[in-house]
């Protein structure tokens, strides 16, 4: 099989992630809970990670990395801390339900929305400057549209919301490993991103990195303050209650490693030859339409297409059958479809990782050309 | 030798602390605190050298880590 989904999860990993878990499983037991030595070890892998991701993403306090489930448990995390019931939130058109159901949980909240077309980052930052008041009580913005890979302008959109007080949510999902990400000159107050995707860790990881500390989302133990019946004030501890995933952390600092060993930009380089390679090889095939931009500030490592003579879902099933893994529907952000005007039937989605080659996208082109 | 124990809120600052001292030349140990030690509950502490004490706590007020509490061995 050729796996081009990996803006669902990437599927291959470097070997010492899988190294790494299993010698997880073998040594470690809970973090921070023992001076015994699989305590003290799994302590030790679990700050290396946290140490590996501040420099990954220019944080200066380690402390200030939470490991979550998911990037859907650091993003709850993230609006349970800034979103009241009754308030006031401005999101881009290209959120994750990851993102807009939360919001919809909320009571009596108003939902405004930053419609514009792809791959025009004047016109967003331009419907955000309308919309970011006063008031406002956070910006929620994702860095790369999960559908469409296009890249949102969240430095301009971060620059805007702290000349106007309002606090900043990016959703890093798409873009955490192969788009440059530094927290200290973007200004974020949380962004929130998987372990399992760019970052090549296993699933079951997440990461939110903050700011300051928020509101806790769940309450349990976390081996500090254990006599008090309130979450500590402070993080880490305050976000992250309960074990760890030692396994999938352990799996996720070699990921990390990886990562920038290789270097964000050549990956994201790497991942954007392949789409160019895929958008050049159907330009003028009338059997899809391909929503696509040869600009690479413009356009991660993803391209949707739709199909012209079938549906996305029975497109991508012939796809399956002939040995290709990609996704069709609609990638769970219906307001990306609202806003792309592809809501009828969803699109066919390609993403890469930097373990595809060319020659698996040329194999893939020559299929469509049977 | 004499050692005094740099309480910390939580093994994360411990390590952090722990890491930074280690930078500076200033051999420190990590480990649970003694029970009581704290009135709230389980903390990590930071073990130096008595006579490193103060050039230990100026780094870590130095990098913005506040310890809870120092405490001799």
């Amino acid at each position: 099989m050729i796996y081009f989904d990996a803006a669902a999860t990437t599927f291959q990993k470097p070997p010492a992630v899988r190294r790494a878990v299993v010698r997880a499983m073998e040594t470690m037991s809970s973090p921070g809970r023992g001076n015994y030595q699989s305590a003290a070890l799994a302590a030790e892998t679990l700050y290396a990670c946290r140490e590996e991701i501040s420099a990954l993403f220019g944080l200066e306090d380690p402390e200030n990395v939470v490991f979550t489930s998911n990037a859907t448990h650091a993003l709850n995390i993230a609006i349970h801390s800034l979103v009241p019931p009754g308030g006031r939130v401005v999101i881009s058109g290209y959120e994750h339900n990851a993102v807009t159901r939360p919001l919809h949980a909320i009571p009596n909240l108003r939902i405004h929305v930053v419609n514009t077309p792809l791959f025009d980052q004047t016109a967003m930052v331009q419907g955000f400057r309308e919309l970011v008041t006063e008031g406002t009580d956070a910006v929620i913005c994702t860095h790369v549209s999960n559908v469409f890979g296009y890249i949102l302008p969240v430095s301009e959109i971060a620059r805007l919301c702290r000349e106007r007080g309002v606090p900043l949510i990016v959703d890093a999902s798409q873009s955490a490993g192969s788009v440059p990400i530094h927290m200290g000159e973007l200004g974020a107050d949380f962004v929130a991103m998987p372990g399992h995707k760019g970052l090549y860790g296993p699933q079951g990881t997440g990461i939110l990195l903050c700011a300051s500390a928020g509101k806790p989302l769940l309450c349990g133990g976390t081996g500090s303050n254990s006599k008090e019946q309130s979450m500590p004030d402070f993080l880490p501890d305050r976000m992250e209650a309960g074990t760890h995933n030692m396994p999938g952390v352990a799996g996720l600092l070699e990921g990390i490693r990886f990562v920038r060993r290789v270097g964000v930009e050549a990956i994201g380089h790497h991942g954007w030859q392949l789409k160019e390679q895929l958008r050049r090889g159907l330009a003028g095939d009338r059997r899809f339409r391909v929503f696509g931009t040869e600009e690479p500030h413009l356009q991660a490592g993803v391209l949707s297409l739709v199909p012209t003579e079938t549906d996305s879902e029975t497109f991508c099933q012939a796809m399956a059958e002939a040995g290709f893994a990609l996704r069709g529907g609609f990638h769970c952000a219906p307001y990306a479809h609202q806003t792309a005007g592809t809501f009828a039937g969803g699109t066919v989605r390609f993403s890469v990782s930097a373990f595809n080659t060319g020659g698996e996208v040329e194999s893939f082109l020559q299929r469509l050309r049977q | 030798m004499n050692h005094h124990l740099i309480v910390c809120r939580s093994v994360t600052q411990a390590q952090r602390a722990g890491r930074l001292l280690t930078s500076f030349g200033i051999t420190n140990q990590v480990f649970r605190s003694p029970a009581g030690l704290t009135e709230r509950g389980c903390s990590y502490s930071v073990r130096v050298r008595s006579e490193q004490l103060d050039r230990a706590m100026g780094i870590l007020r130095h990098h913005q880590i506040n310890p809870v509490k120092v405490a001799a061995l």
